[in-house]
């Protein structure tokens, strides 16, 4: 089985790593393009699969998360060393990649994560989170620029 | 972020007060919380309260959402009366969890909720109470898990044609009980019951008031009068998969043999029970294949063998609970795990002496997720 990235870069995957690709594993083509993942998330994706070759049905993670409970106390030890290293934007691409394929449990690890990272911090601090991890894409700026040509007249 | 439903599933992991806070990040994320989709009606459904304002803020919610299955729970401090009638009464509620700290509130909530299939009661009930929830037409499911003793004999023998009964409070008339259970004698097929106050014969009338062909779930709690016969009736229930019947004792093998014989149990309490012996467990391995959570803390007579049978034919077993099971040595994992504990989270080996803790870690080292217990009591360490 191939994985082509955005970037047009072939990933060659062995079906055991495959196994945990709930919406793929079942198709028949051998080549699969991700025409919306970076070949760098890809990686990470890939990653976390072949880290958990040989664990068979990870638990769901209790929702909601407790209060005293940092993601240490809820997955174990190389899960939450493997999301802790990533930036927030990665993990935002992490997610949608790992939807697109299937993966629940990363699905499940790094929308945990995200929301321990959001939980106890007020609105204007949840903003500069999300801004400050966010590219501006030309578009924005092109929209931005417009918006401020509007108030300017 | 504008992907909403991966926005969605973040809010699932978050409490009542950091949803408060997200509403005022942007409009979007606003819209999200306020959107009458499934997702969102699910992370409304439950949550304890803490203070007035995450009430207000809540009762809010669930009624621009129109949430259908509503856990509610007042802890420490008290919301106004008609705050909290105000809050539950417009919604379509098809299942209500309650426990309040004052009185004379569900008389009037109850009249407006006619949809209502299933309730489930936390506190102190009357009989004026009781019988506004024999006048829901759709109700199908009851319990009653109050464990004080109530100042008036509950009329229970009110009802009919329930599905699914719990009943864990003091002081129930015995006769209202088995009327009650007779009046559903043909829907019932789930109840779970405390017993403590029967005696033997009181029991088996119980028991003899069930419907043999449909009843699938039955949970006896602190009754300590069992006998063979008891047992032999519930070996007559041939759909029964979740049994419960803690502390059976003065059983014989050969009643427990029958009571498993042909029989596929999901999940099985014997905690405390006489009979259990190697055989009738090579029984239930071998019938059950589908068992999800066994426990047979304090069986003093089944041995390894029965036990590596159990766990290497049971591959969908969840829990297993094995406290205080003196005989079991380190030969009761069984040798090949390959393909084995695919669901297993918790294996509890409490007071067994035998057992070793090496042999425990090596295990864990296999099964991170697994949380295993040694014999004082401690989890086994990840690292």
């Amino acid at each position: 089985m191939k994985f082509i990235s955005q970037d047009d870069i072939t990933f060659e995957i062995d079906n055991e790593v495959l196994r945990q690709c709930t919406k793929i594993c079942n198709t028949d083509s051998s080549i699969v393009k991700l025409t919306s993942t970076k070949s760098k998330i890809l990686q990470k994706v890939i990653q976390y699969c072949e880290m958990h070759l040989n664990d068979f049905d990870i638990p769901e993670i209790q929702k909601p998360i407790k209060y005293q409970h940092n993601i240490f106390d809820i997955v174990s030890f190389k899960d939450a060393q493997f999301i802790t290293n990533l930036e927030f934007e990665e993990i935002i691409q992490i997610i949608q990649a790992a939807k697109f394929l299937g993966i629940n449990t990363l699905i499940d690890l790094s929308c945990a994560y995200i929301a321990i990272k959001i939980r106890g911090k007020n609105s204007q601090q949840v903003k500069e989170m999300l801004k400050s991890n966010k590219p501006i894409t030309d578009e924005q700026e092109q929209m931005d620029r417009d918006m401020e040509i509007k108030v300017k007249k | 972020m504008q992907n909403k439903n991966i926005i969605l599933l973040i809010f699932t992991y978050l409490e009542l007060d950091d949803l408060a806070r997200c509403e005022l990040v942007c409009l979007n994320w606003f819209h999200f919380i306020n959107s009458d989709s499934i997702q969102t009606r699910n992370i409304f459904s439950k949550f304890y309260y803490n203070s007035f304002q995450q009430f207000k803020w809540h009762a809010n919610k669930i009624q621009l959402l129109q949430v259908k299955d509503l856990i509610f729970y007042e802890e420490d401090f008290e919301i106004n009366k008609n705050d909290i009638i105000n809050a539950i009464s417009p919604l379509l509620l098809e299942s209500l969890t309650i426990k309040l700290n004052q009185f004379n509130i569900l008389d009037q909530l109850l009249i407006n909720l006619k949809t209502l299939k299933k309730i489930e009661i936390r506190m102190p009930i009357q009989n004026s109470e009781l019988v506004l929830l024999t006048q829901l037409p759709n109700l199908e499911e009851l319990h009653l898990r109050i464990q004080k003793k109530t100042d008036e004999d509950l009329k229970l023998s009110q009802f009919h044609n329930l599905h699914s009964i719990s009943l864990q409070l003091q002081g129930m008339k015995y006769t209202e009980v088995l009327l009650m259970l007779q009046n559903s004698h043909e829907t019932l097929t789930e109840l779970e019951i405390d017993a403590d106050e029967y005696d033997h014969d009181q029991m088996l009338q119980i028991v003899n008031s069930l419907n043999q062909d449909i009843i699938q779930k039955l949970y006896i709690y602190y009754f300590n009068d069992y006998s063979n016969h008891i047992i032999l009736k519930l070996s007559q229930f041939h759909k029964l998969n979740k049994l419960s019947i803690y502390k059976a004792q003065d059983i014989d093998e050969h009643a427990m043999f029958s009571l498993f014989n042909n029989k596929q149990f999901h999940e099985l309490n014997l905690n405390q029970c006489d009979g259990i012996t190697d055989q009738v467990l090579y029984q239930i391995a071998k019938n059950c294949l589908f068992l999800k959570y066994i426990n047979l803390s304090w069986n003093l007579h089944i041995t390894d063998l029965c036990v590596s049978i159990l766990l290497s034919n049971c591959k969908y077993l969840e829990e297993v609970y094995l406290i205080g099971c003196k005989q079991l040595t380190n030969d009761c994992l069984p040798k090949n795990l390959h393909g084995l504990f695919l669901k297993l989270r918790i294996l509890n080996f409490e007071s067994c002496n035998n057992m070793n803790d090496n042999e425990l870690m090596n295990l864990k080292n296999q099964f991170k997720y697994v949380k295993i217990i040694n014999y004082y009591g401690d989890e086994i360490d990840k690292f």
